[in-house]
């Protein structure tokens, strides 16, 4: 039983529980995504900000077209321009997680060996 | 290990056996308790370590430092340790069963395993011949305080049943020689089976310790009639409160893990409002039920699958994608709005492009308040229509949409009609719409409407039913606990749910017994007592209702048992007609036969004056506690066909039957003179009579389960007279009476088949008449003496003269009262006035001339 479970332990560690700390890896990445919404920012990042524009209205005249092409403009940079903002920072907030994530999961697969040093070393020093 | 023929039980073979074998040296919970003990230390040793760095000489020496960075890694190396362990144990109990091997072991959780290990292990040391299935009750109870917690939610006390359990093990059979194997008694061997299927009936991979307590409860002879002694139904009590317990267990073990997408998606986004439009005027008239719902940590709606299907259904279309939900208040409107909320804030529509829309309500009373005229509003209106179709990430909710549709609303004080400009905007498909309405307002004024009713589907919210309001409490018990910081037990919710059905009909399911659990928490709040009961329930009913609830719940049986007397003491003759009422009360009430009508439901039949309505009225005082309980209809009132929506109501005037009948649903209806009624009128009671309940004009179900239904009629009363002369058989008057009544076409057989009793009421003879007298006469004495002091001797010869007088062939007894008025009261009032008579005088009255003299 014992070296059945030993079998057990290694296959749990190295594949089931990593698995899942992945997976929940995973399941944080996609909500930094969703929670900054970045991929629907990138598709509608020239749209107006907060859908504001103004009606050509009935009739051309070019002082007036012109007045109004600028506003829409306007509304669509400022748009671009907000929507940059909170890209960059889904994106570095991403990244962060990309990177704590690694450092964690390296964490615990090196974990039975840190135990096994710790223990030593924590020897060497008391004694 | 342990095995029988037939019943393959294996642990050892079990893929679980690694993680029992695994919990004999390592055991968890040990070690996860030690691991949150150690953190402290840890952490007190860390903080040590670290003061070892201020630049202060001579605070701690660096050999001193060197000695606790040592136990700093040690404390780590054994905390690491220790929760891989933990984990790895954890993981253990959750390993996929192997189906394939048949081995009825597999299909036991851990927990639930690991207590059949004991029972096992126990019987075996003892050297019981079986194992049965109160060893296994035995062990699920020691091992589990999850298990204990159930049945202390019932009221059970735990201690006393193990003790009980414990004795019923000092009675096992033993086996005569030690090497014999242990058997699986059979009770053992059909709970593991009923475990299995209850685990696969609610979708558990393995039978939880929950599912073996269900199933114990309805196989173990001993614990099943422990169960029915404390109240409970084992099939019915035991599965609802373990399906709860197990639910919640199940909520908040997932709530721990915070990586879940489930508990991730709770947090919403900021991405997704910055790619939508402002919705300024709305902002200031709108409440934000997307924000309520997330303050509410996302309340889901309990049942009502129908419903909320239809709504996602109906707002995912490209066109017309606008809901009407009709239900009455209460009935769960706000809910499934709620619901729908809910699931949008948490991304989990079916339809991806319902997921995160804000859904706001608009108060359009307050908007009218706000605005100065009628045109502004109008405008506003207008702008918040626009804002709405702009923003595109919007379902907007309009509460009560009759109160703003049609002429009425024009008209009224603080409203305005909102159908022109609504309409326009209905029709486009960025724009989401759920308005609520009741049945009343769709009826009275949205149908009113037909063009604006056609850009809506209709949904109409059903009453939940007592099980799924049971739900709804159990969800709500949590925040009501840790509000008022007492306990709520098992059957103070089944009381609720019973109490609420019986004697409230004015509001649905749930509204009406979630009011009153909240009541009845007000109520406990104000009691030094810690757990909320079954009384006091019914103490809040009796108080909100004025009925004696919990005494009617008590005396019931005695009442029952006892109706005959109980009735006779207001009603003279008639013993058989007072016979088969009680009698078909009485089996009624014990629910012998499976039926849906009332309570009881009688007809009864002949002359007038014989005392058919006084039993009615006796009925209504013995059973629920006062004549006033008595709802009174003429019937001769009800002659034509269009007579219907008197009884049962239009949009614009509640029913005189069911609008009664609804607002006090346990009282004795009683309808006089039936025979006067419109043969479409009595056809609606057929499905009264036999289905309990109908629908009145506002499309409501009014349920007649708790009421006592006696019609009386006086057709054909002829033949009792003549019967009565000719000295005729009871019996085979009562067959040669209906046979005429059909003939007549009076009744017809399937009316008259659906009563539960037909009683005839034969006329009264002198002797009868003189008792009457003798009981009206003696109501009267009491009065005298309870309000004037004075004592009044009613002699022999005054009530001869009275029946003699009161007595009509064609009026029975009817007469009586006003010969007591004209005669008898009338000579004690002159004598009263006159000061002949004074407070502590005995008098008693002339026979002849009801003259009062002074004794």
């Amino acid at each position: 039983m014992q070296t059945l479970l030993l079998f057990r332990y290694v296959k749990w560690h190295y594949l089931e529980a990593s698995k899942e700390i992945l997976k929940g890896w995973g399941n944080i990445l996609w909500f930094g995504f969703n929670y900054f919404s970045v991929l629907l920012l990138i598709r509608t990042f020239f749209s107006p900000w907060k859908k504001i524009t103004w009606d050509y209205g009935r009739g051309f005249d070019i002082s007036r077209y012109l007045f109004i092409f600028s506003s829409n403009l306007v509304s669509r940079v400022l748009g671009a321009f907000v929507r940059s903002l909170l890209i960059a920072t889904g994106v570095v907030g991403q990244l962060a997680l990309l990177f704590l994530g690694s450092i964690f999961f390296l964490f615990w697969l090196v974990l039975p060996a840190l135990i096994v040093a710790t223990f030593l070393y924590g020897i060497f020093l008391l004694f | 290990m342990a095995s029988s023929s037939s019943f393959n039980f294996h642990i050892e073979n079990s893929s679980l056996a690694q993680a029992l074998w695994f919990d004999r040296y390592f055991r968890v919970a040990l070690l996860r308790r030690i691991r949150k003990t150690s953190q402290w230390i840890f952490f007190l040793f860390v903080v040590l370590f670290l003061l070892t760095f201020i630049p202060a000489e001579g605070i701690v020496s660096p050999q001193a430092s060197k000695i606790l960075l040592g136990i700093v890694f040690l404390i780590f190396s054994y905390r690491a340790a220790i929760f891989l362990l933990e984990r790895f144990g954890e993981s253990l109990k959750t390993t996929l069963p192997l189906f394939a091997k048949g081995n009825f072991a597999e299909l036991l959780s851990y927990e639930a395993l690991h207590a059949t290990q004991s029972a096992i292990t126990y019987a075996t040391s003892k050297g019981f011949l079986a194992l049965d299935s109160s060893t296994l009750l035995f062990f699920l109870l020691k091992e589990n305080p999850t298990i204990e917690f159930v049945l202390e939610r019932m009221l059970l006390d735990t201690r006393e049943l193990k003790a009980a359990l414990e004795k019923q093990l000092g009675t096992q059979v033993l086996h005569l020689r030690k090497t014999t194997e242990l058997a699986f008694a059979p009770d053992f061997q059909l709970t593991l089976q009923l475990a299995a299927e209850l685990a696969k009936t609610e979708g558990h991979g393995k039978a939880e310790l929950e599912d073996v307590l269900s199933a114990i409860a309805q196989q173990n002879a001993f614990f099943k009639q422990y169960l029915v002694e404390h109240g409970f139904v084992p099939e019915r009590d035991v599965p609802n409160i373990t399906r709860w317990h197990y639910q919640s267990r199940v909520k908040m073990a997932e709530q721990k893990k915070f990586w879940l997408k489930k508990n991730l998606r709770r947090y919403g986004t900021i991405g997704k409002s910055w790619t939508s439009g402002y919705t300024i005027t709305l902002d200031q008239f709108g409440y934000d039920i997307s924000k309520e719902v997330m303050g509410l940590r996302f309340p889901r709606a309990i049942g009502h699958k129908r419903e909320k299907e239809a709504i996602e259904r109906i707002l995912s279309r490209q066109q017309q994608n606008n809901v009407l939900l009709i239900g009455n208040p209460g009935s769960g409107r706000r809910r499934l709005i709620q619901d729908l909320a809910s699931k949008s804030a948490l991304g989990e529509c079916q339809n991806p492009f319902l997921n995160y829309k804000r859904v706001i309500e608009l108060d359009l009373a307050q908007l009218v308040a706000a605005t100065q005229s009628l045109q502004e509003a109008e405008e506003a209106l207008s702008e918040i229509f626009h804002e709405v179709q702009r923003a595109g990430d919007l379902i907007l909710v309009i509460n009560e949409l009759h109160n703003f549709v049609g002429e009425d609303a024009e008209n009224a004080a603080g409203r305005i009609d909102i159908a022109g400009i609504l309409a326009s905007y209905l029709r486009l498909p960025q724009f989401p719409f759920v308005a609520q309405t009741t049945f009343a307002g769709l009826h009275r004024y949205l149908e009113q409407n037909p063009s604006l009713l056609s850009f809506f589907e209709q949904v109409e919210v059903t009453e939940l039913s007592q099980q799924e309001t049971l739900q709804v409490l159990q969800e709500t018990v949590p925040a009501f606990e840790s509000a008022y910081k007492k306990f709520i037990s098992y059957p103070a919710l089944q009381a609720i749910v019973a109490y609420a059905d019986k004697y409230i009909q004015a509001l649905p399911f749930p509204k009406k017994a979630t009011d009153l659990l909240n009541d009845a928490m007000g109520y406990l709040a104000r009691t030094p007592d810690k757990v909320l009961l079954a009384d006091h329930v019914a103490q809040v009913v009796s108080e909100r209702t004025q009925i004696p609830v919990g005494e009617i719940e008590t005396t019931e049986k005695e009442v029952l048992l006892d109706l005959e007397n109980l009735i006779h003491k207001r009603i003279v003759n008639q013993e058989e007609a007072v016979r088969e009422v009680a009698s078909a009360l009485r089996r009624a009430r014990t629910e012998i036969a499976t039926r849906k009508g009332p309570m009881g439901s009688f007809l009864f039949l002949g002359p007038t004056g014989v005392g058919k309505t006084e039993t009615a009225k006796a009925l209504a005082a013995i059973y629920f506690g006062s004549e006033s309980r008595m709802i009174r209809l003429d019937m001769s009132e009800f002659q034509n066909v269009t007579d219907v929506e008197r009884l049962l109501g239009t949009p614009n005037q509640e029913g005189l039957l069911t609008g009664a009948v609804r607002e006090d649903p346990f009282s004795l209806l009683l309808l006089d003179e039936l025979e006067k009624a419109h043969p479409n009128i009595l056809n609606l009671f057929l499905q009264v009579l036999d289905e309990g309940n109908i629908t009145d004009g506002l499309g409501r179900k009014t349920d007649f389960r708790h009421t006592i239904i006696i019609a009386t009629s006086n057709a054909g009363y002829q033949l009792i007279l003549q019967a009565i002369k000719d000295q005729t058989n009871f019996s085979e008057l009562k067959e040669h009476m209906l046979e005429y009544l059909f003939q007549e076409g009076i009744y017809r057989p399937e009316f008259i088949n659906r009563f539960d009793g037909v009683i005839l009421f034969t006329p009264l003879s002198e002797e009868h008449l003189i008792q009457i007298a003798g009981l009206m006469l003696k109501k009267l004495q009491d009065n005298m003496m309870r309000e004037k002091g004075i004592e009044f001797q009613v002699s022999e010869e005054l009530k001869a003269t009275m029946a003699k007088l009161g007595y009509d062939p064609k009026f029975g007894a009817r007469n009586m009262r006003r010969v007591l008025q004209d005669k008898v009261e009338d000579s004690l009032a002159v004598a009263l006035l006159s000061n002949a008579i004074k407070r502590g005088d005995r008098i008693s009255m002339d026979a002849n001339t009801f003259e009062v003299r002074k004794i």
